[in-house]
C-alpha cells in the first residue's frame, strides 16, 4: 500500500522557502484521498517544479482542523501562498481545471 | 385443539400489533397526536416546505422541546443563517437559546457554505461535515440533530455526489443514534427525481403556507412514516410565541360535560319559545338572517341579560368597533357601559382579515383563559368566512365549539346569510350542523312593507315552538308577537296596527263585534 504522507515528504523536505504554498485536507487513507494527493502532486511538480510545498491533512486524525478550515467537502486543495486564498474540492482529475483556476499557463 | 391453535395466532397477532415502531416524541402541540408519538426514533426525517413555512421553527422546537421535556441534548446545524441571527429570530418566539448553550445541553453552529464550494474539480466526499457532527454530538452527547438546511449545503454541487453523499449522510446518522430533521425546500419535482424520498427518508413532513383570499395559513402534512399509521390529512398550523401549534381535529376532547342547565337568552318571549327557559348552558346558538334584520340586537341582548346577572361575557366583535355597538345598542334600551366599567362585559375587536381565523381563535383563547367568561359572543361569523373556502373554516369552527363546550362557555354567533342562500346552497349553511340552536331571522316583504319575523330552526333537546314570530325591535327592547292573520291574510307590521286599532274601537263599541265575531257570518 502506498503510503500518503509518503509521497509528499520527499518533495517537501528539499527546500525551506517556496513561492507556492498548498494545503491538501483528505479524509482518510481512501482510493479517493490518494487520487487526488497524487494527481495534486503531479500537476504542481510539473508546472512549479522544486518551488512548492503542498501539506497534507487527515481529517480524521485531526479533526480540529475542520472547524478552523471550514471544512465540509473534501478533498479540499487550499492555496494559501500566494494569497489570495484559492479553494478546490475533488480529485484534481481534470487537470486543465485546475490549471484554470491556479492560472497556470 | 384447533381452539388452542387459534389461541396461538390470535397471540401471534396480537404480537404482533403491539409491536410499535419506537418514536422520538416532538413536544409540538398537535404534531404528537398526528403521528401517534412522535418521529422516528434513531432515524432521520425530512422537513420539506418553501421559503418561510416554517421549517427553521419547528426543528428548532423539536431541539428545545428535547432538552426542556425530555432531557434530550440537541444539535442545531444551520447552513442559512448566521448563529446570532438565529438566535434572535428564536428568541422572538421565547426561546433562550443562549442560556441553554451555556448549560451545554445545545449545540449551535453555522456553517458557512459560499467560499467553501468555490470549485469542484472530480468527485469528493463530505467527510468535512461528519467530522463536524460527530464533534457537535459527542460534545454535548446529543440525542436529536437537525440540519438546516439541506438546500444551502448542497446547493452547489453535483446532482450525482449529492445522492450518494446523501444517502451516506443519512445512514450514518443512523448508526449514530440519533433522531435527526433534516429540512429541505426541494420540491415535488427534485424530490422524486432524485428518489429521495424512497432513498433516506422514513418520515417525510411537508410544510406549507397557502394564501387564500390574501390570508396565508400554514399547513402540514405527513406525505409518509415508514412502519406507522399517521393521520392523512393536512392540518393546519400556527407559530406564535407559544410556539408551534398544529390543530388535529381528533386532539379535541369530544366527551364534553352536558349540562341540563338553562341560560336565559334575554328575551323574554324567546325564552318562551324555547320551552320557556331558554338556551342550555354550554351549547352553540346560531343566530342567522339578512343585512340589517336585527341580528347583532339578538346577541347583544343575550349578552347584557348575562351581565346583568353578574356573570361575564366576551363579545368578538369583527364588524362594528365597541364603542360603535355600545352607541347602537343604546338605542334599543341596551346599556351595555356598567357592564364595560365593572368588567363584566370584555370586547374583542379585530378586522377579520388582519389574520388567520385560526389566530383569530387563538388569541380568543388567550383572553378565555385569563377572562374565563360564561358566555362568549361572535358577531358576525360570516366576516371570518371570507377568508377561505368553507370546509376550512367549518372545521376551525368545529374544534372552537368543541373547545368552548369543553369549558362550558354557552356561545351565540350571527351569520349573515344573503336571501334564499339556504334553498340555494344548503351545504353552505354546513355550520347549522355544528350548532345547537338555529335562530332564524327573516325579512317579510308585504304590500310594500318590510317586516322582520323570527323563529326557531332548530333546538336540540328541548320542545321548541314551531312558530313564525313578528320580531319588533323598539327602542325600549326586543319584542316577539305572534303572528295573527284574517280573512285579508297576515297582520305584520302597519296592518296589525291597523287590526290592533279597530279591534280597540270595537271593543269600545260594546258587545256588537264580539256576536258578529262569534257567527263567522255577516248578519
Amino acid at each position: 500500500m502506498i503510503n500518503l504522507q509518503k509521497i509528499l515528504d520527499i518533495n517537501n523536505r528539499k527546500r525551506e522557502k517556496n513561492e507556492f504554498t498548498f494545503e491538501l485536507y483528505v479524509a482518510g487513507d481512501t482510493p479517493i484521498s490518494l487520487k487526488a494527493a497524487s494527481n495534486a502532486k503531479a500537476i504542481f511538480d510539473k508546472y512549479y517544479k522544486n518551488n512548492y510545498a503542498l501539506h497534507l491533512f487527515d481529517i480524521y486524525k485531526n479533526p480540529a482542523l475542520v472547524a478552523r478550515e471550514n471544512i465540509i467537502a473534501v478533498p479540499l486543495l487550499i492555496r494559501k501562498n500566494p494569497l489570495p486564498e484559492i479553494r478546490m474540492i475533488g480529485d484534481f482529475s481534470d487537470i486543465q481545471q485546475v490549471k484554470n483556476e491556479f492560472l497556470i499557463r | 385443539m384447533e381452539s388452542k391453535m387459534q389461541d396461538k395466532a390470535v397471540d401471534q397477532k396480537r404480537s404482533f400489533k403491539d409491536f410499535k415502531l419506537l418514536k422520538s416524541s416532538t413536544g409540538i402541540k398537535g404534531l404528537d397526536d398526528i403521528t401517534f408519538g412522535g418521529i422516528p426514533l434513531n432515524r432521520p426525517t425530512l422537513l420539506v416546505g418553501p421559503i418561510g413555512s416554517g421549517k427553521t421553527f419547528m426543528a428548532m422546537e423539536y431541539i428545545v422541546n428535547g432538552i426542556e421535556m425530555f432531557n434530550e441534548p440537541g444539535v442545531f446545524m444551520t447552513f442559512e443563517e448566521k448563529t446570532d441571527e438565529l438566535l434572535d429570530n428564536v428568541a422572538s418566539l421565547g426561546y433562550d437559546i443562549k442560556l441553554l448553550m451555556e448549560k451545554n445541553s445545545i449545540y449551535l453552529e453555522h456553517l458557512e457554505i459560499g467560499p467553501n464550494i468555490s470549485k469542484e474539480v472530480g468527485t469528493y466526499k463530505i467527510d468535512g461535515l461528519f467530522v463536524r457532527l460527530e464533534q457537535a454530538i459527542d460534545k454535548v452527547k446529543a440525542k436529536r440533530v437537525v440540519l438546516d438546511s439541506l438546500d444551502s449545503l448542497f446547493a452547489s454541487l453535483d446532482r450525482h455526489i449529492l445522492r450518494s453523499e446523501f444517502k451516506r449522510l443519512f445512514s450514518w446518522l443512523k448508526e449514530k443514534k440519533v433522531t435527526a430533521i433534516v429540512t429541505a425546500e426541494l420540491g415535488d419535482v427534485f424530490l422524486t427525481r432524485m428518489g429521495l424520498e424512497e432513498l433516506i427518508a422514513d418520515c417525510v413532513i411537508e410544510l406549507s403556507n397557502r394564501i387564500t383570499n390574501q390570508i396565508s395559513t400554514r399547513r402540514l402534512r405527513i406525505v409518509k412514516f415508514r412502519g406507522s399509521p399517521h393521520a392523512l390529512n393536512e392540518y393546519p398550523f400556527t407559530i406564535d410565541e407559544n410556539g408551534l401549534t398544529v390543530f388535529p381535529l381528533i386532539s379535541q376532547e369530544l366527551q364534553q360535560k352536558s349540562s341540563a342547565e338553562r341560560i336565559s337568552s334575554g328575551i323574554h318571549k324567546l325564552d318562551e319559545m324555547l320551552d320557556n327557559k331558554g338556551f342550555y348552558l354550554g351549547s352553540s346558538i346560531l343566530i342567522s338572517g339578512t343585512a340589517g334584520v336585527g341580528k347583532s340586537s339578538v346577541l347583544t341582548s343575550f349578552a347584557n341579560n348575562v351581565c346583568s346577572k353578574d356573570k361575564t361575557c366576551l363579545f368578538c366583535a369583527f364588524e362594528e368597533a365597541p364603542n360603535q355597538i355600545i352607541r347602537n345598542m343604546a338605542s334599543i334600551g341596551l346599556n351595555l357601559h356598567p357592564h364595560v366599567e365593572s368588567k363584566k362585559l370584555q370586547f374583542y375587536f379585530a378586522r377579520p382579515t388582519l389574520q388567520n381565523l385560526e389566530l383569530h381563535f387563538m388569541a380568543i383563547k388567550e383572553i378565555i383563559k385569563n377572562f374565563s367568561p360564561h358566555i362568549l359572543v361572535l358577531d358576525p361569523i360570516t366576516n371570518l368566512m371570507t377568508e377561505g373556502p368553507n370546509s376550512d373554516v367549518r372545521s376551525m369552527l368545529t374544534r372552537f365549539i368543541d373547545y368552548l363546550k369543553t369549558k362550558q362557555i354557552t356561545v351565540m354567533f350571527s351569520a349573515a346569510i344573503t336571501i334564499g342562500s339556504i334553498s340555494q346552497n344548503p351545504s353552505d349553511e354546513g355550520i347549522s350542523s355544528m350548532v345547537d340552536t338555529w335562530i332564524m331571522l327573516e325579512d317579510l316583504e308585504l304590500e310594500g312593507e318590510r317586516n322582520r319575523s323570527m323563529y326557531v330552526m332548530k333546538s336540540r333537546g328541548m320542545d321548541h315552538s314551531k312558530e313564525v314570530r313578528e320580531f319588533i325591535i323598539s327602542p325600549t327592547g326586543i319584542n316577539l308577537i305572534p303572528i295573527k292573520r284574517n280573512k285579508q291574510g297576515l297582520l305584520i307590521g302597519s296592518k296589525r296596527m291597523a287590526a290592533e286599532k279597530e279591534s280597540k274601537e270595537m271593543a269600545g263599541k260594546g258587545n256588537f263585534q264580539h256576536q258578529f265575531s262569534e257567527d263567522g257570518a255577516v248578519k
